[in-house]
């Protein structure tokens, strides 16, 4: 069992029972991972959600590279590829959209990191405001649930919004620079090309199994050279020259080394980040394995998001898409592990146990 | 009061979040994995051989680690393999009854019934495993690790054992719940991961080469040491700890504290 403390009073623990991986992130939330199916020589992990009495899956890939494991995600379905193409390419005249956040705390908190496009040219760039926006509706969240609330920010981050807002029109003003959401919505535009091929095997006969081959040392996806940027998806601590600091969800960073050194840490750098986080323009070392967790959080929320727009487009002032059929991919999405809830509970307890010994300990030798 | 509206808030955003990926999802639904394919992934099962010495473990599986007592073996050349039942919590072993006969058939070829009864703590590796639903019923097939727990002469001495479970419970169980009921008798070796023939073997054990090593002399601990140090002298903690610059490897008997990721102190 391994517990992690993170400088915003969150915590971390993670331990395998019997070969499955138990994550837990806080009082009420985590997953349990479980060996899934092996299908053309890839091995296939089910991961069950739990957060506040809901339960929801996915599927991870393994990958064993450089002598460890590494889990990436790996979707259940696909659009059919007309539809990832009409969210790659521009649409034909730019959109005016609200979002209406204007009255969610999350946006008047964080008003002065985020600002959304002040008109979209295609689905790309709405796909990189959600995704910004729910990364930090979780970082809000998760300071909620630590805090019990949130006292205003510093006086430099208000933002004042009332009502249901188009759009911000001082995206300049704001520390996620439209320099850093463009970088965002490249990885988002790659990730659609790359699920468009993918929807495209999916839905021919030969399908994606019978393509597959037993890849036994493959590079893990956070690894791949053509993916730089990461959008940070839970609380992390690192060092940046040699002091500890704190990066939240929604922070931004840029990976700048392949190879991950004898720690299994590779060195990022700090694009964007919110005022109590490492500072912008640190270099900092991150895990592989929090690195692949960001990139499987990025692909969890894309899908996500394609799942709203194929619900919105047509509506609002968003253009009619062509089509949003879905085709099953070749492993089908798992049952939720029912046992999951009482699995990270009972993680919970014995953490507060291990903690608690140890704190007693300390105390009995002196605070050593 | 705030701490409530939290809670609500929170609440909200779980529904809505678990009822956007459920939505989204809709329509897109492939066969289901068999109970027989998740047991499968879980357990990956040893290739066995043989050569002039005798058998021997081709490819390594999963290193399971037994957790109880009463399961009988006999040597891996044996045609006849004794089943052990699973029920309950409790391990059934093959009556004597049952032991007495295939004894009896085998002394009329001029052969000996050997038995052995596995100890807790002992490794095996499955060998088969078959599910059947509608006899509620689980059957795996072990083989000894000799060289995990140091049998020498090798015997690969091996059973079968047969989890037996509530009416209709397979039907409808996930593969989690099975998972845990065979863990309760044969747990995966917490050696951890390692690649098993192109596969990523998540939680599986070390094979033969990498077996735990028998420590030949006592091993040291010294102020300054690096974790990776004491990591090779100790092996992986039980518990880490993290408390930001000080970090805790809880061993078993052991407690070894790290500051900025330096041997402070060990107790």
């Amino acid at each position: 069992m391994q517990i992690q403390h993170n400088l915003h009073g969150g915590r971390t623990i993670v331990a395998n029972h019997n070969g499955a991986r138990v994550v837990t992130m806080g009082r009420h939330g985590g997953y349990v991972q479980r060996s899934y199916v092996t299908r053309g020589g890839h091995s296939y992990y089910s991961r069950t959600y739990y957060y506040h009495g809901a339960y929801r899956t996915g599927i991870y890939r393994g990958y064993y590279w450089g002598g460890r494991p590494y889990y990436g995600y790996y979707p259940a379905f696909y659009y059919h590829p007309v539809y990832y193409g009409w969210a790659y390419n521009p649409w034909p005249a730019p959109v005016y959209y609200g979002w209406g956040w204007g009255g969610a705390p999350w946006y008047g908190y964080y008003g002065g990191y985020f600002a959304p496009y002040p008109v979209y040219p295609s689905a790309a760039f709405w796909l990189t405001d959600y995704l910004i926006a729910a990364n930090l509706q979780a970082a809000y969240a998760a300071q909620v649930e630590i805090n019990g609330s949130l006292g205003p920010p510093a006086s430099d981050q208000l933002l004042a919004s009332m009502g249901a807002v188009p759009a911000a029109a001082n995206s300049n003003a704001v520390a996620l620079s439209p320099e850093v959401k463009r970088a965002i919505a490249e990885e988002v535009k790659a990730q659609l090309a790359a699920e468009q091929s993918q929807a495209a095997k999916a839905g021919s006969s030969a399908g994606q199994q019978s393509n597959a081959s037993g890849n036994s040392n493959e590079v893990p996806p956070a690894l791949d050279p053509a993916r730089r940027t990461f959008v940070v998806a839970n609380d992390l601590s690192v060092v940046a020259a040699g002091a500890e600091c704190a990066l939240t969800a929604g922070d931004v960073l840029t990976r700048l080394t392949d190879t991950p050194d004898a720690d299994n840490n590779v060195n990022v750098s700090v694009s964007a980040s919110k005022k109590t986080d490492c500072a912008a323009g640190k270099q900092v070392a991150v895990s592989v394995d929090d690195l692949q967790e960001m990139q499987n959080h990025f692909r969890e929320q894309l899908a996500s998001g394609m799942g709203e727009l194929a619900k919105k487009q047509g509506k609002d002032g968003l253009p009619k898409a062509p089509d949003t059929g879905t085709v099953a991919g070749d492993v089908p999405e798992p049952p939720p592990d029912k046992t999951a809830a009482k699995t990270l509970e009972d993680q919970e307890k014995a953490a507060d146990q291990t903690e608690s010994e140890v704190k007693q300990e300390a105390s009995s030798s002196g605070g050593s | 009061m705030g701490q409530k509206l939290a809670r609500v808030i929170l609440a909200m955003i779980a529904i809505v979040c678990a009822a956007v990926f459920s939505s989204s999802r809709a329509g897109a639904q492939g066969a289901p994995v068999s109970l027989q394919e998740q047991l499968a992934a879980q357990y990956k099962v040893v290739k066995m051989g043989s050569d002039s010495g005798g058998p021997s473990v081709v490819e390594p599986g999963t290193l399971l680690a037994i957790q109880k007592g009463g399961i009988l073996g006999v040597p891996y050349s044996d045609t006849s393999v004794l089943s052990t039942k699973y029920e309950n919590g409790t391990v059934h072993s093959p009556s004597t009854l049952m032991s007495k006969g295939i004894g009896f058939g085998m002394k009329k070829f001029g052969k000996e019934q050997t038995t052995h009864l596995f100890q807790v703590g002992d490794k095996v590796y499955p060998s088969k495993i078959e599910v059947d639903v509608n006899k509620d019923d689980v059957a795996m097939t072990i083989v000894a690790c000799d060289t995990c727990n140091k049998t020498d002469p090798p015997s690969y001495n091996k059973a079968k054992v047969v989890f037996h479970f509530s009416k209709g419970a397979l039907a409808k169980a996930n593969a989690g719940e099975i998972e845990d009921t065979i863990g309760q008798l044969l747990s995966i070796s917490d050696d951890s991961q390692q690649e098993q023939g192109g596969q990523v073997a998540q939680g599986q054990g070390q094979d033969q080469q990498g077996a735990p090593q028998q420590q030949a002399e006592p091993q040291t601990i010294e102020k300054g040491q690096t974790t990776d140090q004491v990591q090779a002298a100790l092996g992986k903690p039980e518990k880490i700890v993290n408390l930001g610059p000080k970090q805790l490897y809880i061993y078993k008997d052991l407690k070894v504290t790290f500051v900025n990721g330096k041997v402070a102190d060990v107790q």
